[in-house]
């Protein structure tokens, strides 16, 4: 820290991201919207405040209660965007016709909330899509083999766990009063021995309890949908789980699918197939999504929905690539700006990426160059360009840019 | 490899006999010495604090941990409670002197204010809060049952097992607030990508201790 320079501290939770991170963070950014766009997704950025009577019953309550509330200098009762997906559902429900669905969407945005232990971050950086209204059976693999693909994109081997949350709700709701429900908050809670408490107490046949009894157990391949049918009364109720496993196989993905039959994801809106996806090289949770048709219901619309959020700073801790950095700096000290900027401009042309220094001294234009690992260096006056890493010099007119071009 | 987190401490006797009854490899464990991994057999054991056992199975350093549910809940982490082991039973308690213990008989507004003594701050709040009750909370470390002897509180809330600790110090229970025992804990990740490899683990301490 340099004396007499006062530091700006963030805000507890809130952090600024720069040099290489920043870099990375970008890279993962634009990798992940330019692939989304060969997909025919639109980008869309939402408000960053949006207004509590939207959020509130869409969501769980354990969900709510974590969001940033504050009042708009309109004196309207708002809270920090904590959900991009709801944001993109109440765009489409005011914006669009029926018949202009469905909606493809892309963001890469802040959301933010209250952190849970052991975390302490109250943003976090997400870049996702969602596919909004479609008619048909193909969207749930759509969006499940985007996810596999811009990770693919980025070189982050992963690991996607799938469940299905009709497959859930189907099983819970022959269960006598509000037990599936109380079953439900067990497993979301990742409480087995409350789910197991619970499922005790309930007056149900002893092959329901064996089948309730092995629900949290069933992860696995995608072997462990065979083995869930075997023990299902109406084994139908997997099969669209079945079917989209079997799509994703056809797609090269087979190998990199868990499946996770307990798995319940805790925004309370999702009604169908649902995923994280995991880094296979670090264990850690990169993101995740789902099937939504519920939340479209709440804002009373017909249709389905699906799409999943990506967390950019878990994608960038990951992922090797970065922005390209500029090859060279460019000494304009003793020269005239504009013939330095026409110079620029031509290298830009040809592809090459630079960092302009107007540094008075030579020397220490030279120095700073060396510090920020730049391999070439150009005397724009005297028309040389010096390699930082051996000191030979040559004139710019003999040196081939082409080779520097990104 | 798999790797299981254990608290040092009292509960690490407890944790080592339940892994030695379902089968797994205990004969480094049981003579760590001052290390604090210990690698048999396709197992490898982290010794450490009881309330950092939550925060390194979240993050992945363990596959599977066994950790208190006193720790547990004031750990606030999302883990995954496999399995409640029935071992190192005791129960989360507020305790004090008679004259706290009358305050508690009568209405609950005669809470409100209460000092607390506990190194469970959260899930003392929590737990006050759920009745309503306003409490000032002091945080100690250690010897918690000291506080209200020397006038730094009205009562503590901290785990008892026998009660002999209390009774020395001229406390009783007050109400007790919920039982405590060893739990099979994992990290949500693990459990979904993990399974396969830690399955047969899991069954076979939970085949130990229905015995």
């Amino acid at each position: 820290m340099k004396r007499g320079i006062r530091m700006n501290r963030n805000p507890k939770g809130c952090s600024n991201i720069g040099g290489t991170a920043a870099a990375k963070l970008e890279y993962c950014r634009n990798r992940a919207l330019e692939l989304f766009a060969f997909y025919g997704y639109r980008p869309f950025s939402p408000a960053e405040l949006q207004l509590v009577e939207n959020v509130w019953d869409k969501i769980s309550p354990a969900r709510a209660g974590r969001l940033i509330a504050l009042t708009s200098p309109f004196g309207e009762p708002c809270v920090l965007r904590g959900d991009l997906t709801l944001s993109a559902v109440t765009y489409l429900a005011s914006h669009f016709q029926d018949e202009e669905r469905p909606l493809r969407l892309s963001y890469a945005d802040r959301i933010f909330s209250a952190p849970k232990s052991p975390k302490h971050n109250l943003e976090e950086n997400q870049v996702g899509v969602e596919l909004i209204g479609w008619e048909g059976a193909g969207a749930d693999a759509e969006v499940i083999s985007l996810l596999l693909r811009v990770l693919d994109e980025l070189s982050i081997a992963s690991t996607v766990v799938l469940g299905d949350m009709s497959v859930i709700s189907k099983i819970f709701a022959k269960l006598p009063g509000n037990a599936g429900k109380v079953l439900t908050d067990a497993l979301q809670d990742g409480s087995y021995t409350s789910y197991n408490n619970i499922l005790g107490d309930i007056n149900i046949p002893d092959n329901d309890k064996k089948l309730l009894s092995a629900l949290p157990q069933l992860k696995g391949s995608v072997s462990v949908i065979n083995d869930a049918m075997k023990m299902l009364g109406d084994p139908s109720i997997l099969m669209p789980l079945k079917n989209l496993c079997d799509s994703l196989a056809k797609l090269g993905f087979e190998k990199r699918i868990r499946i996770d039959l307990g798995f319940i994801r805790d925004l309370g809106y999702y009604s169908g197939p649902i995923f994280n996806v995991y880094s296979e090289k670090s264990g850690s949770l990169l993101g995740g999504g789902g099937r939504y048709d519920g939340l479209l219901a709440k804002i009373g619309m017909d249709g389905e929905a699906a799409g999943f959020a990506l967390n950019l700073k878990e994608l960038a801790d990951c992922c090797d690539g970065s922005l390209p950095s500029p090859q060279l700096m460019v000494w304009c000290g003793n020269s005239d700006p504009s013939d330095c900027l026409l110079y620029a401009d031509e290298l830009h042309r040809s592809g090459v990426s630079f960092e302009l220094s107007w540094h008075r001294d030579k020397d220490e234009s030279m120095r700073i160059a060396g510090l920020r690992k730049y391999k070439w260096w150009i005397d724009f006056a005297d028309k040389r360009i010096f390699s930082l890493d051996s000191g030979e010099s040559r004139n710019i007119d003999s040196f081939d840019m082409g080779a520097l071009s990104c | 490899m798999l790797t299981f987190a254990l608290p040092t401490g009292r509960s690490l006797d407890g944790c080592i006999e339940l892994l030695e009854g379902a089968g797994l490899p205990v004969n480094n464990l049981k003579n760590a010495g001052r290390n604090l991994v210990i690698e048999e057999d396709g197992f490898r054991y982290l010794l450490a604090k009881p309330l950092d056992v939550p925060v390194m199975t979240y993050y992945g350093a363990a596959d599977l941990a066994l950790a208190g549910s006193d720790v547990i809940c004031e750990a606030e982490i999302p883990l995954v409670e496999l399995l409640d082991t029935g071992r190192s039973k005791c129960v989360m308690a507020i305790a004090g002197p008679q004259k706290a213990a009358q305050k508690f008989s009568g209405n609950i507004c005669k809470l409100m204010g209460l000092r607390v003594a506990t190194k469970y701050t959260h899930v003392a709040e929590k737990t006050f809060s759920d009745w309503g009750v306003q409490i000032k909370i002091l945080k100690l470390n250690g010897s918690v049952e000291l506080a209200p002897a020397l006038g730094l509180s009205d009562c503590i809330f901290d785990i008892v097992q026998t009660g002999s600790t209390l009774r020395a110090n001229g406390l009783v229970v007050i109400r007790e607030v919920m039982p405590v025992s060893l739990r099979l804990i994992a990290g949500s990740g693990a459990v979904q990508t993990n399974w396969g490899s830690m399955a047969s683990t899991v069954e076979a301490i939970k085949k130990f201790v229905n015995k």
